[in-house]
């Protein structure tokens, strides 16, 4: 059983940056948990405390069950693959791959296979003999994979690891990343600042800023129900159009036009609001229906596979995806229709 | 169109006087050298010639065997040798793991170490060595070699404190904690990671403790009186001594360190050779 649970954490350092505030987090058994933020947010600062690289100031981090505040790294029971890979300069890539294993006195038949076995798994079969300095980037991240996967922990680590890739290789490595953890069924902590990586690899994503999380949800819960309206600027590119509005009793009222609410959920008219919509949860039409926001086309953007359409309402923007026919040009007076159900109300950011 | 200007050729000028001081330098260094190994394997008569033939054709082994067999001479080369050591491990014991202090943590008083460490350096070793030789009476280690040993270790201490920082600083520290997730105490990953990545730089260290020791005459010349190493030795016998004695003297003291120089030469090179730990 390896359940990660992170009870109560807070660290600063010397000059008074405080990294984390009562952070708390549990990662169930074999869950791939995402801490997703912006630099200095403390999703790093997080897993080196629970990597066991630094002492918090308070709080507890268990895993499976047992209290390991106290214990060094190599007591933990876990695996880890760094941005830089760290792998060793002095050691072949099958010395390092082996490493840990040799740390553990495994003995040869085992350490051979499991060897053996990773590096298989990260088709580097070939690569055995040679050293990390005679190895691409991407070589260098498998062997660094390989060499977490052959410990069989419970527990895998990854801070940033495909960072460092170039796009195409990254989108690939990204798919492979997520089957392979699948079929290791190891819980895993991946931090990252991609949103991207976030909602295509996690089961669950933990949105961080400054110091404490925001929000834990699936990916789809995260896009679609952000808590606030930072994680609605995080998540999703285009990130999710936040519009001040203000309560009214049929609905919420944007630039004087009104919009039908769902859940009006202890709110009273009067009340500003910020009223957050996805891009394609909007769409654009040049007649007018009810409930529609008048607007004018700012800028249109073709992206391959659909339109980005900004456009003015009043003192405000929106953008909105539309199919790639839609003819719309600069300076056009349009219609925007808001897709009855998506219409999400949040607090400010703080 | 791009006109391409020749480079090569505009740095043609700056690159020749760069070797031509290079040359220079070398030769202000390796002339009196050549001279005085000629001079130690001259034939007794040739020694007195002037101006000395450059390219000797005959040699001799006289002034070098009249050298080594002179009383007290081997046995004061043995004590260099062992000084030399027992300060190379001493420094590199005692050193290392204040290098490591200094390169991998950041605490109160970091700098003022640092500080007093080269601050010891301003003492000359004369100086040092009067007061050192009471000292060293009383607890019995006047004129012997660990005494030496201790002033030499004190000596180059800072050094290695220092140059071992640098090297170690040079490694990167995930390098540390990806072995210490692995299975090892952060001793283990020093040991196992940090140290054979070291390793040139270390060399260069150890390099300079023992030629600082070497050549290190005045504190030795105070702290023995039996027990002197090689340089206090021919010092002390320097004024009563006929010109084929120094000049083997002179051989026989820069000898050694050239050989030990030329063993070190391959881990020097790549210590030079750039970053460690990517």
């Amino acid at each position: 059983m390896a359940e990660i649970r992170v009870e109560n954490m807070t660290k600063s350092y010397p000059g008074g940056v405080v990294a984390l505030t009562d952070v708390s987090l549990t990662v169930t058994d074999g869950e791939f948990m995402v801490l997703l933020g912006p630099s200095g947010c403390g999703k790093t600062t997080l897993l080196r405390l629970i990597a066991g690289f630094e002492v918090p100031d308070s709080g507890t981090v268990s895993i499976g069950g047992r209290d390991v505040t106290d214990e060094p790294p190599r007591r933990r029971g876990l695996a880890m693959v760094f941005q830089s890979y760290a792998l060793f300069p002095h050691l072949k890539v099958f010395d390092n791959i082996a490493f840990g294993l040799r740390m553990h006195h495994t003995p040869r038949e085992t350490l051979q296979s499991q060897v053996h076995q990773a590096s298989e798994l990260m088709e580097i079969q070939t690569l055995l003999g040679r050293y990390p300095s005679q190895l691409s980037g991407g070589q260098r991240q498998r062997v660094a994979v390989a060499r977490a996967l052959a410990m069989k922990a419970d527990v895998i680590l990854m801070d940033e690891p495909l960072s460092n890739l170039d796009a195409l290789l990254r989108l690939q490595m990204r798919a492979e990343l997520k089957r392979l953890l699948q079929e290791v069924q190891a819980t895993t902590i991946y931090v990252t600042h991609d949103q991207v990586e976030a909602l295509s690899m996690g089961d669950r994503i933990a949105v961080m800023r400054a110091g404490e999380i925001l929000q834990v949800d699936g990916p789809m819960a995260v896009y679609d129900r952000p808590r606030d309206s930072f994680v609605a600027g995080f998540i999703g590119s285009p990130p999710m159009n936040l519009l001040e509005g203000e309560v009214s009793a049929e609905g919420v009222a944007v630039e004087g036009n009104t919009l039908a609410l769902d859940e009006p959920d202890g709110l009273r008219p009067g009340d500003h609001v910020l009223v957050g919509i996805r891009a394609e949860n909007l769409g654009v039409s040049r007649t007018r229906s009810s409930g529609a926001l008048p607007g004018r086309v700012r800028v249109v953007e073709p992206l391959g596979s659909h339109l980005l359409v900004t456009i003015k309402v009043g003192n405000q923007q929106v953008k909105v995806t539309t199919p790639v026919d839609f003819g719309v040009h600069g300076d056009e007076d349009v219609w925007i229709m808001v897709k009855p159900g998506s219409v999400r109300l949040l607090p400010a950011m703080r | 169109m791009i006109v391409r200007s020749a480079p090569r050729r505009r740095t043609s000028p700056e690159r020749m006087l760069a070797y031509g001081v290079a040359v220079l330098l070398t030769l202000f260094m390796i002339v009196p050298l050549y001279l005085i190994t000629i001079a130690a394997f001259a034939q007794r008569a040739a020694v007195f010639d002037y101006p000395r033939a450059l390219f000797p054709t005959q040699v001799s082994l006289e002034s070098v065997s009249f050298f080594l067999t002179t009383h007290g001479i081997l046995p004061a080369l043995e004590r260099s040798l062992l000084v030399g050591l027992i300060t190379v491990v001493l420094s590199l014991l005692l050193g290392c793991p204040a290098g490591y202090a200094i390169a991998r943590y950041s605490f109160k008083g970091r700098d003022l170490a640092q500080l007093l460490l080269l601050s010891v350096r301003m003492f000359p070793a004369l100086v040092l060595a009067i007061p050192l030789a009471v000292t060293f009476i009383e607890w019995r280690l006047f004129d012997t070699v660990w005494g030496v040993a201790f002033l030499h270790t004190a000596m180059s201490l800072p050094f290695t404190v220092l140059l071992s920082a640098s090297v170690f600083v040079r490694v990167s520290g995930e390098l540390e904690e990806a072995a210490m997730i692995l299975g090892v105490s952060r001793v283990g990953a020093v040991l196992r990671v940090v140290l054979p990545l070291s390793v040139p730089g270390l060399a260069a260290a150890a390099l300079f403790s023992f030629v600082l020791s070497w050549n290190e005459v005045f504190g030795a010349l105070i702290l023995t009186r039996q027990s002197a190493t090689l340089p206090a030795q021919v010092v002390q016998a320097l004024s009563v001594s006929p010109l084929p004695f120094r000049f083997a003297g002179g051989f026989a003291l820069t000898a050694p360190a050239f050989v030990f120089i030329y063993f070190m030469r391959p881990y020097l090179f790549s210590a030079f050779r750039g970053v460690v730990g990517h």
